[in-house]
């Protein structure tokens, strides 16, 4: 990245924070909704495992550590990545106009619309839900292992920011894309939250080679777990989970940049 | 008056052409649907492994309530609550502070217009369910026919408060925080997400007291025939009475709110 680049992106951050941080209240609110949006999931995974125990074989303090990773793993996508939801609107307004005029790459632009302090309240949670999960969980701890846990966070947060960013890259075409935004949400946000085989063989497939829950946080936490006779596939392939967040988000970039060129400017 | 519902129905019918105008995302939103069903179906069946009952309730009706509180949240609590906070920030509340009807009517309608378009979804999730034997019959006609005035009033409930909660964009142009929380609240606590026969006795006395429940469990009940036909009775004069204060904080809060409206770029 050319050093104008960087100073570029530093301004466009910079902006955005002091964006953030004019309005305190609405900071704060916005810090509480962010965990908020969080809670509704570990309310519902809770109450489930309140009511029976354990879920396809995963005890309870299992389960849990899948969805610390997940949240997590949510944490990471959020606060980085959180604006290319704001594609839709992007487009909608012609404000992706004005990306084609700065010399910082159209992408860039678009995640520092708003600077994401307010997904601190994400960051919080997830913290608080997998510093617990992972006291609780057997799991016989060693420098690579906990290396993989790190690793593997920013890998599922990453996969997440891919899936919303090819969804993104669609409203260059499709205009509105608010359907596919809460299909991906209530996907990642519920249904990574259980061991995936519960789903059986072939939704299990879908959910490992179609759409890649499945490494957002079941394959690391089986792998934490020693659990990897649950997946369904090699354990090999669940230890280089943290390399398949990094090479899809390059892929969704890429569509991004070439789903661009469709961009019909509305006049503004 | 005739002025007015002629108004008002063209409202309801801007409101559907506006979401269905974007016909892909109808489409996602359908197959997006059918997909939760059939996901929430395995989890719930799963879940229940070799279990009969857990707290009284039996992995048939937990799978039947997961479906049909699908379909109806699907119409309830769409992605986007409501129009509003979009046409505060773009201007175009402008527009509809001079038409001949009120702004939350306006609003309302517009809501129920969407809910229409939305209605491909619901259907399509009710087939999924029997296509996979998730759904049966209710007790009788009466429970029917309860359920079915149930739920409008249901919808009328969550319609009336999204859009009540939307109305904090004319004090502020980020209504994300907002409108988490209350996303968060409605969501856990309508039972759209987890039956409340599951929720804790302590939590459940609160929310008893809180209008959230009678949106989508109430009317379920009904359906299941857990409830007897005089409660049934109770339960609709309850979620009327509820619409009632509901529609008074709406007014009182679009009161408040027009006095503080700013036009952007107008």
């Amino acid at each position: 990245m050319a050093a104008s680049t960087l100073t570029a992106l530093r301004v466009l951050i910079r902006l955005s924070l002091a964006t953030e941080l004019q309005y305190r209240v609405n900071l704060l609110q916005s810090l509480i909704g962010g965990a908020a949006a969080q809670a509704t999931q570990l309310l519902f995974i809770g109450v489930i495992l309140t009511s029976f125990g354990a879920i396809g074989g995963w005890s309870a303090s299992e389960v849990m550590l899948l969805v610390g990773l997940r949240m997590a793993a949510h944490a990471i996508y959020a606060f980085f990545f959180r604006r290319v939801i704001d594609n839709d609107r992007v487009v909608h307004t012609g404000e992706f106009d004005r990306y084609l005029l700065r010399p910082v790459p159209a992408f860039l632009q678009l995640l520092t619309r708003q600077f994401n302090l307010q997904q601190l309240g994400d960051i919080f949670i997830a913290a608080a839900v997998l510093g617990v999960a992972v006291r609780n969980a057997s799991i016989d701890w060693t420098f690579g292992l906990a290396l993989f846990c790190g690793a593997s966070v920013i890998g599922g947060g990453l996969i997440e920011a891919s899936l919303q960013t090819i969804r993104a890259a669609a409203a260059f075409r499709l205009a509105n894309t608010d359907a596919l935004i809460g299909t991906i949400d209530s996907l990642v946000g519920t249904y990574s939250n259980f061991p995936l085989q519960i789903f059986g063989g072939f939704a299990s497939a879908f959910f490992t080679f179609a759409v890649p829950l499945a490494f957002i946080a079941w394959a690391p936490a089986a792998i934490l777990l020693n659990r990897s006779a649950d997946l369904g596939f090699p354990a090999e392939i669940a230890w280089s989970t943290p390399a398949f967040g990094p090479i899809l988000m390059m892929l969704a970039v890429t569509v991004y940049h070439l789903e661009s060129r469709h961009y019909s400017s509305p006049g503004s | 008056m005739r002025a007015a519902l002629r108004g008002t129905a063209a409202m309801v019918r801007l409101g559907a052409q506006s979401a269905l105008h974007f016909r892909v995302n109808v489409g996602i939103s359908v197959v997006g649907a059918c997909l939760q069903a059939v996901l929430l179906i395995v989890v719930w069946r799963n879940v229940y492994a070799n279990r009969q009952t857990v707290q009284g309730v039996g992995v048939d009706i937990a799978v039947q309530y997961a479906i049909l509180s699908l379909a109806v949240a699907h119409l309830a609590l769409p992605f986007r609550l409501s129009s509003l906070p979009e046409r505060v920030r773009q201007g175009a509340i402008a527009t509809d502070v001079i038409r001949p009807i009120g702004v939350t009517s306006q609003n309302l309608a517009h809501s129920v217009g969407e809910a229409a378009a939305a209605l491909p979804g619901s259907v399509a999730v009710l087939i999924v369910g029997c296509a996979l034997d998730g759904i049966s019959a209710p007790r009788d006609l009466w429970a029917a026919g309860f359920f079915v005035l149930s739920v409008g009033l249901g919808l009328l409930m969550a319609w009336t408060m999204n859009l009540t909660v939307s109305m904090v964009a004319f004090w502020t142009t980020d209504t994300r925080g907002t409108f988490y929380i209350y996303r968060t609240l409605a969501t856990f606590c309508s039972g759209a997400i987890v039956p409340l026969w599951f929720i804790p006795e302590w939590l459940a006395h609160m929310l008893n007291a809180l209008p959230f429940r009678l949106q989508i469990f109430a009317p379920l009940e009904i359906w299941f025939g857990q409830v007897t036909y005089d409660h049934s009775k109770q339960l609709l004069i309850q979620q009327a009475s509820w619409l009632a204060v509901l529609f008074l904080l709406l007014h009182l809060v679009a009161r408040r709110a027009l006095r503080v409206v700013v036009v952007n770029g107008g």
